[in-house]
């Protein structure tokens, strides 16, 4: 009795923790937003936690004294933050741990302090060289971890640049690829990247933006035909939208976001360059951004982007800083998550303007609450990217299991359907390939691949019924058309006889 | 060709397959020898509804290229305003001016007529959607072929059936068409109207019955 009353108590108590575990905050992420992503017909649909909030900074929390305005954020490939603090003329590092570091307050060149008030952008070469893109200066800063100045890149000297439009030399952002070339976006420079080799000699434009054709367009350039040179001169111009930001990835490819764009479905918003500067991001059921309508509910949300980072894998996360969201895009460029929003709650941000990554955890810099937010995978985010990772190097049977735990948690998810089914296909089972690429609604490429290969192998295996079901077809086709044209002619005889006598 | 009245021995079934590959010969027999099946006419009218039924919502999917399609809920009473009704009205429209016109065809013919001309658009259309399911993406341009084959027969059909029927000429045909489909937005015009008006005064009444009934009973 008195056992049973003591197993009793314990039943009891165990209860009680898990209720308490359930109602305390530490099982689920505490938000206040919800993350959503485009379906086929591109209306918002709500999705799992893919990245939370776990943590902000600010310079107080870190003891290096509050943040006045920081405009850019890198972290080194030993991991190292980098924060620019132009309001206070520094650069502030953390390390791993999000604890400061050894910063640098004060820059010299030649003996003479140097201010940094005017840098927008940095970025730090594997050789462990700061480069600092000074806007206000109008030159590029290559600085020593000790605050140094090394070197000064100021406008080149080119032909090239003599005969082209672009007469200021605004650097704003910048970054350096593996043969030491720098790439650099300049103010007001809508012909792309400008490519400034070692020697600080100027290479040519990288990449840019296209005008894209729309009847709007069309209408005016018609009208500019017609128009006198002095209307034409009041007339819009048509230049393309510049770059707002890009980034760098191990395999050279850089990643361009823009912060405009008249149908973030259609244009590419965010851009995967190869070396020739052409975009390989390129695909059906694309999404670069939030729809500019969403149906029925007459509210309109711009995208305009500021800042990408891409991880080892290819996995990009563009940061818009009208609604401070975040786009999760995978490494072939689908859309696979938005999260973060726009407030002063942990996870939101007020004028967001830098992103990068550490560790798998996402780290976003706020201009006007001046503090580091750090958003860290779910187990959600995590089995996405793990999903991804396995299906791209060969592991279909466990990516599959994976993806079944993904649409099982969330099963509105478009893409991972479409997952699920390329690794149901290279698993061979191609039958519930074929049902998953239907169910996802956007992977007909693949789901025509296996209804060919289906019926391929069903051609190989019933070849000889299918031969004979042939010969026999046309056989009962021509017999009985010789059966039925007797019928007929028998018929046309005998009726025939009979309308002669009426 | 052959002796008047050779083919007016043939089955009246079998008839409208002989006039899909001689329209002039055949339309102009069936009108002669009043060779004609107004239920054959509805068996293809009604076939005509299953083909669009298909084409909605039992196209493979990756031949699904439409929003209705791709949505996949098949609304029954949308597909007969766009298929049998539109039918329905261009036959009563084209009686109509025909009569102003001096056709010498019959509302009975001109319908017969038009089902029949209706043929190789629902045939091919049904064998379009059973093909969907064999064939790849790759392969698409194959299907478009037939649709097309389908839409352009079809529109001959009708042309050389309403001339046969009428015994116009043929850009009088062209004209009393371009009538038919003016008629037709006519009608579609009134049909609105007329509805729109009826709902109105039904609301009137009804609206006079419940006050009265409130008040009174």
């Amino acid at each position: 009795m008195k056992h049973l009353l003591r197993k009793r108590k314990r039943v009891c108590l165990a209860a009680a923790a898990v209720v308490i575990l359930l109602l305390g905050n530490g099982i689920w992420p505490v938000k206040a937003y919800a993350d959503y992503r485009y379906d086929v017909f591109g209306n918002a649909i709500p999705s799992q936690y893919s990245y939370v909030a776990e943590a902000d900074y600010n310079g107080l929390q870190l003891g290096v004294g509050a943040f006045s305005s920081p405009t850019d954020l890198y972290v080194s490939k030993e991991g190292k933050i980098y924060i620019v603090d132009a309001g206070n003329d520094r650069i502030v590092v953390l390390n791993r741990e999000y604890e400061a570091d050894r910063g640098i307050d004060s820059f010299h060149m030649n003996g003479e302090a140097v201010s940094i008030k005017g840098v927008t952008g940095i970025f730090v070469h594997t050789d462990g060289l700061l480069y600092l893109a000074d806007k206000t200066g109008g030159r590029i800063l290559v600085s020593d971890e000790k605050g140094e100045i090394v070197r000064c890149i100021t406008r080149p000297d080119s032909a090239l640049l003599e005969e082209s439009s672009t007469t200021t030399f605004l650097p704003r952002k910048v970054l350096v690829d593996s043969r030491d070339i720098i790439y650099m976006l300049s103010e007001n420079s809508t012909q792309g990247a400008y490519m400034i080799d070692a020697g600080g000699s100027f290479l040519g434009f990288y990449g840019r933006n296209e005008v894209q054709l729309t009847f709007r367009r069309l209408y005016e350039l018609t009208l500019r035909r017609f128009a006198s040179e002095e209307q034409r001169s009041r007339m819009q111009n048509f230049i393309p939208v510049e770059f707002t930001n890009f980034d760098i990835d191990d395999e050279g490819f850089i990643y361009t976001v823009t912060a405009y764009s008249d149908s973030p479905a259609n244009d590419e918003m965010v851009k995967k360059l190869n070396p020739l500067g052409n975009n390989i991001y390129t695909g059906q059921w694309m999404t670069w951004g939030d729809m500019p309508e969403v149906t029925g509910s007459k509210t309109t949300y711009n995208t305009s982007y500021t800042d990408i980072a891409v991880d080892e894998d290819g996995f990009a996360f563009a940061l818009d800083s009208y609604s401070g969201r975040i786009f999760w895009f995978d490494n072939v460029g689908c859309q696979q998550a938005i999260f973060g929003g726009s407030g002063a709650y942990l996870g939101a941000f007020t004028s967001p303007v830098a992103i990068d990554l550490l560790d798998g955890n996402v780290l976003v810099l706020d201009g006007v609450k001046n503090n580091l937010t750090v958003f860290e995978p779910t187990y959600f985010g995590g089995l996405i990217k793990e999903a991804y990772l396995l299906l791209n190097d060969g592991f279909y049977g466990e990516s599959r299991e994976l993806f079944e735990e993904i649409v099982r948690m969330d099963s509105n998810y478009d893409w991972a359907y479409a997952g699920l089914g390329r690794a149901c296909y290279e698993e061979g089972d191609w039958e519930m390939a074929k049902i998953y690429f239907e169910k996802s609604g956007i992977s007909t490429e693949y789901y025509s691949e296996v209804k060919g290969e289906m019926r391929n192998r069903n051609m190989k295996e019933h070849f000889t019924a299918i031969f004979f079901g042939v010969i026999l077809v046309c056989f009962v086709i021509i017999v009985g058309g010789k059966l039925l044209a007797a019928y007929l002619a028998e018929r046309k005889k005998h009726v025939g006889g009979r309308e002669v006598e009426s | 060709m052959r002796r008047p009245g050779y083919y007016s021995l043939m089955s009246k079934y079998l008839y409208p397959f002989y006039i899909l590959i001689h329209p002039a010969d055949g339309y102009r027999e069936m009108k002669v020898n009043n060779k004609f099946s107004l239920g054959f006419a509805n068996g293809i009218l009604a076939l005509w509804v299953l083909r669009e039924i298909l084409d909605w919502g039992y196209v493979d999917f990756d031949f699904r290229t439409s929003m209705r399609q791709l949505q996949g809920e098949v609304n029954i009473f949308q597909i007969l305003l766009t298929s049998v009704l539109i039918f329905a009205i261009s036959v009563v429209s084209n009686w109509c001016f025909c009569t102003l016109m001096d056709g010498k065809g019959r509302m009975k013919e001109i319908w017969v007529a038009g089902a029949y001309a209706m043929m190789p658009y629902v045939a091919l259309g049904i064998v379009r959607v059973g093909l969907t399911h064999v064939m790849v993406s790759g392969e698409a341009f194959y299907l478009t072929y037939l649709d097309t084959i389908g839409i352009v027969w079809s529109a001959l059909l009708v042309f050389i059936g309403l001339m046969q029927i009428h015994d116009y000429s043929g850009p009088k045909t062209l004209m009393s068409i371009f009538l038919t489909l003016c008629g037709v937005l006519v009608i579609a015009f009134l049909v609105v109207l007329v509805s729109g008006l009826a709902t109105q005064i039904y609301s009137f009444f009804a609206t006079i019955y419940f006050e009265l009934k409130l008040r009174y009973l």
